[in-house]
């Protein structure tokens, strides 16, 4: 068809574990309180389990990429703004604090989950116990999902319920569903920014 | 068919609101103000300098105003401009309370219905595009190959059609001012960059990175490269941080892509 030679742009619900607009209260309206959204939220992840299923990474691309586009893999990623650069002795410490990319995010959610968890609950409100995550800077740049932090911290939990079980994991789902009812709230008044 | 509609792709630029729970339920004057610092819009603190907004340069930067009354300021908005909390080289001005509550009564369409509605209008015309030799990703606030659906599903359609992926990740320092990113924060986006680059390369798929210095120019900029990749298809993940004024953006996403598939179903 001659139609075919236009462009597509195709956008995708990722950010989320569940998108906006899917939860509404009784009336049919969007939550504005948290405790009644979330009991909302859980019910409607156990009733579509598909929304905690993770993507793989994708797939190999054909071998003639490389000839094809060889000149792609080349260009190196630019350096920072102007206004935007640090000094040497910055750079040092905040790469050492904050190790970017998924792999560092990976490794601080195992780490999470296997050392602090457990205590989550009652200590994540206490700022000199070193007791929360750390991995705000990940979820808010993606180099971490929601879907994942939910994913491993129910797979180490002794029931599939994401109300259950341990108390420290129970309190992390819900802190990481936050970051959803915030989007939600945002995605229904647009004014509220 | 040929779709005007106004739709709120700026969903595709990345937008970091301060949203601040304790405001739902209070009219909408507190919750517009951004905790940004007063110091940070251009170096200089502007919360002595009072006769900013009254500055020729400001003045005549600034489009007529409307007469739609929906579209006029709140009356307090200067205050928020002069304390640097709303920064108008980006910006509007601090909505009116009628707005608001026409948001609230759904005489206004949410950014994200219409964005749903531009999505089932172009569904047909969408559906008709065949992949060329290449399928783009545009990464924004989802840097990573793991676990992203828009990444995946752009995976799958190149996979299914023989074609290429590739990453793209456009660095805009104008939305970096705006969203008040600190250096610390460009520098963990860029070193994520680096990451990814290494990871996709081992997937033999390229993650093409470039500075665009105007941010308006962004789009633009996106669909030259993929014309230039032979790729017909832009995939992205949704932000939800919308800014619903920043409609000159929104116009230029869409018609850019909707403009080139009314002239082929004429060809």
């Amino acid at each position: 068809m001659l139609a075919a030679k236009g462009m597509a742009l195709e956008v995708f619900h990722d950010a989320c574990v569940v998108p906006p607009g899917q939860l509404t209260s009784g009336s049919g309206k969007q939550y504005a309180v948290y405790s009644p959204w979330f009991r909302s939220w859980i019910a409607h992840i156990h009733g579509n389990l598909e929304l905690i299923e993770l993507s793989d990474a994708p797939f190999k691309n054909p071998g003639s990429t490389r000839q094809a586009l060889g000149r792609l893999f080349d260009v190196k990623i630019p350096g920072a703004p102007s206004g935007k650069g640090m000094t040497k002795e910055e750079a040092t410490r905040y790469r050492w604090l904050w190790p970017a990319g998924e792999h560092e995010a990976m490794k601080r959610l195992e780490t999470f989950c296997d050392e602090k968890v457990g205590q989550y609950a009652a200590s994540r409100n206490i700022p000199g116990s070193n007791g929360t995550s750390s991995l705000s800077v990940h979820l808010a740049s993606g180099t971490l999902s929601a879907r994942t932090a939910v994913r491993l911290a129910r797979d180490m939990n002794r029931t599939k319920k994401l109300d259950g079980g341990s108390e420290g994991i129970q309190t992390w789902i819900s802190e990481v569903a936050w970051r959803d009812f915030y989007k939600h709230v945002l995605v229904n008044w647009p004014y509220v920014w | 068919m040929l779709f005007r509609r106004p739709c709120p792709s700026s969903l595709l630029l990345p937008i970091r609101p301060r949203l601040l729970a304790p405001f739902l339920n209070m009219p909408p004057r507190g919750s517009k103000r951004k905790a940004a610092a007063s110091n940070i819009a251009n170096g200089t603190s502007k919360r002595f300098r009072s006769s900013a907004s009254r500055s020729p340069e400001r003045y005549l930067s600034r489009p007529l105003p409307s007469t739609d009354p929906l579209r006029l300021p709140h009356p307090f908005h200067e205050q928020s401009e002069e304390n640097g909390i709303v920064l108008r080289k980006f910006y509007p001005h601090e909505m009116s309370n009628a707005r608001a509550r026409a948001y609230n009564a759904n005489e206004l369409p949410r950014p994200m219905e219409e964005l749903n509605a531009a999505l089932a209008d172009t569904a047909q015309e969408r559906r008709r595009v065949m992949v060329k030799e290449t399928v783009v990703h545009l990464f924004k606030m989802d840097l990573r190959t793991k676990d992203n659906r828009g990444l995946f599903a752009a995976s799958e359609t190149a996979k299914a059609a023989g074609a290429s992926l590739i990453g793209l990740y456009i660095i805009s320092p104008q939305d970096f001012e705006a969203h008040l990113r600190s250096p610390v924060r460009v520098d963990f986006t860029l070193r994520s960059l680096e990451v990814l680059k290494g990871d996709l390369a081992k997937l033999d798929i390229p993650l093409y990175v470039e500075t665009v210095h105007k941010r308006k120019d962004v789009p633009g900029r996106i669909l030259a490269l993929m014309e230039e990749w032979g790729a017909r298809h832009l995939f992205a993940n949704i932000e939800y941080e919308v800014d619903e004024l920043r409609r000159e953006a929104k116009r230029r996403w869409f018609q850019g892509l909707s403009l080139r598939l009314e002239y082929n179903d004429d060809c």
